[in-house]
């Protein structure tokens, strides 16, 4: 029995490439994994199959610097991504695996009063939206985040938050394998290391896709590929509003515990968390200019570093441990473009997760299994829709990612 | 990173004294489209996004102030050429 406990498994198995799959999942990220994970659990008979040109989780799935939370601005984007949140909170159970998740709440610093009516506008939507969501004076904020520099006159003073208590953290990676796992041992085939590098079309009905191994039909074609999303939509020729900009982060050495929450500020684009390690991570905006390149930069590393140490100071000498970079795509209103596409058939969109993906992922990937076999768009992606660019219904999540989104 | 960008007046700078202003392609020529919101919405909001060669517009924001055309991969993020865009005003 206990030998058994630690014999190792392998969390999924290695498949030979069919000629057939009733859906084709482009892209073995976590939106992928988590589509395929609930199609497979809705419907065991149908055949799924996720391929990603690298190993799963190799991009923004693994690169995100992993905060949960959905005190977001508009009633979409709340209801969305609260509707995440709470499979998060069921999410280890579901799948039998540790994520890691804590909530450890959030707070939106406040260094304008512009700032705190814009917060204060957002607590009263959450509220309305039944999340929960107050706006915190600086000695509340001192209560929480002791090491917070309260200084009056300084150069952005703090002057109250947003705190959101349900936030939290999990182990990216962790939601990653778990949701593998999940959808293989529903059947789900993984196909790691097999590019798409084409698809194959009849008239405006999609067929299947062309392969690094071979040519593969399909029933439908599923395209989860955020950064690389128009990539694949040249292939069908089709137009999507998606600019594809680097996001950098970087964790410090491990510290003692000093800070128990995750904090962000809007107007120094910096956001700042403690991992269970001990390693602070520091993320922040996008680079200035759209590119494709995943090449970390030492003026994104500086930036973020001096407004780490605004908000923190005693992260004065902390030294480095390293800096990554992933690549998003961003939508013009900060919002996902889930479902079918005008004038292509067997096809379906899962994209514009820009830098607020990782959170989305159960409710994206749920909803569009939904989607799939019922054919009726659920009720939370129906605004997400990319019809919506040419009907000028613009959502304006200006809340998905106050720190980082400034393109 | 181009960590380098040559512009046409000012020569070789810090790629952060410049500000990146869009891609030039089908999708964002202004010319010949009409005021339909179809192609009015599809000018603001859509872009080929291209990985690989890409023609775009700079501006030397913290330098000259003058706007030129790049060619730039957007994988390597490597400038290969810039160029003062007169072909573009005088047709």
């Amino acid at each position: 029995m206990v030998s058994q406990l630690f014999s190792r498994q392998r969390f999924w198995r290695k498949q030979e490439l069919s000629s057939y799959y009733d859906i084709v999942i482009i892209g073995g990220g976590v939106h992928g994994l988590s589509t395929a994970y609930y199609l497979a659990k809705f419907d065991k008979d149908l055949k799924v199959a996720v391929m990603d040109k690298s190993y799963l989780g190799a991009g923004a799935s693994g690169r995100n610097t992993a905060i949960i939370r959905a005190n977001y601005l508009t009633p979409e984007g709340i209801a969305f991504m609260n509707a995440s949140l709470k499979l998060y909170e069921q999410l280890s159970g579901e799948l039998g695996l540790n994520l890691l998740f804590s909530q450890i709440g959030r707070l939106d610093i406040g260094h304008t009063e512009s700032t705190l009516f814009w917060l204060r506008q957002r607590s009263e939507y959450n509220q309305l939206m039944g999340v929960e969501s107050n706006l915190i004076t600086p000695d509340e904020v001192k209560a929480i985040v002791p090491e917070i520099d309260l200084r009056e006159g300084k150069p952005f003073p703090i002057m109250g938050a947003l705190h959101h208590p349900p936030a939290g953290v999990a182990r990216h990676d962790a939601v990653v394998w778990g949701y593998a796992r999940g959808a293989d041992r529903n059947g789900v085939e993984l196909h790691p290391f097999t590019e798409v590098i084409g698809i194959t079309k009849e008239g405006r009905r999609v067929t299947g896709v062309d392969t690094s191994k071979g040519r593969v039909k399909a029933g439908l074609v599923v395209s989860a590929t955020a950064g690389w999303t128009s990539t694949i939509a040249r292939m069908i020729d089709i137009d999507v509003p998606i600019l594809t900009y680097p996001l950098q982060a970087f964790v410090t050495e491990p510290l003692k515990p000093m800070i128990d929450t995750t904090i962000s500020s809007g107007e120094l684009h910096t956001y700042i968390y403690q991992t269970e390690r001990g390693e602070l991570v520091i993320g922040g905006g996008v680079d200035h200019y759209p590119t494709y390149s995943h090449k970390s930069t030492l003026h994104m590393l500086e930036e973020l570093a001096t407004n780490a140490i605004r908000l923190l100071p005693q992260l004065r000498g902390a030294k480095v441990l390293r800096q990554w970079t992933g690549i998003c795509d961003m939508t013009p209103d900060y919002a996902p473009i889930i479902g079918p596409v005008d004038g292509v058939d067997n096809f379906m969109l899962n994209c514009g997760w820009g830098t607020w993906g990782f959170k989305a992922a159960p409710i994206s990937g749920k909803t569009t299994a939904e989607l799939i076999l019922t054919g009726k768009v659920p009720e939370l992606i129906e605004p997400f829709d990319l019809n919506r660019f040419y009907e000028g219904r613009l959502i304006n999540e200006r809340a998905a990612a106050i720190a980082a989104a400034i393109h | 990173m181009a960590l380098l960008i040559e512009c046409p007046n000012c020569g070789s700078r810090d790629v952060h004294e410049f500000r990146h202003g869009g891609e030039i392609s089908d999708l964002s020529e202004r010319k010949g489209i009409s005021d339909s919101d179809l192609e009015l919405t599809k000018y603001f909001y859509f872009a080929r996004n291209n990985a690989g060669d890409s023609k775009e517009w700079w501006y030397h924001s913290f330098g000259c102030r003058q706007w030129f055309v790049a060619y730039r991969n957007t994988v390597s993020d490597q400038i290969r050429e810039t160029e003062w865009p007169e072909k573009r005003l005088d047709s």
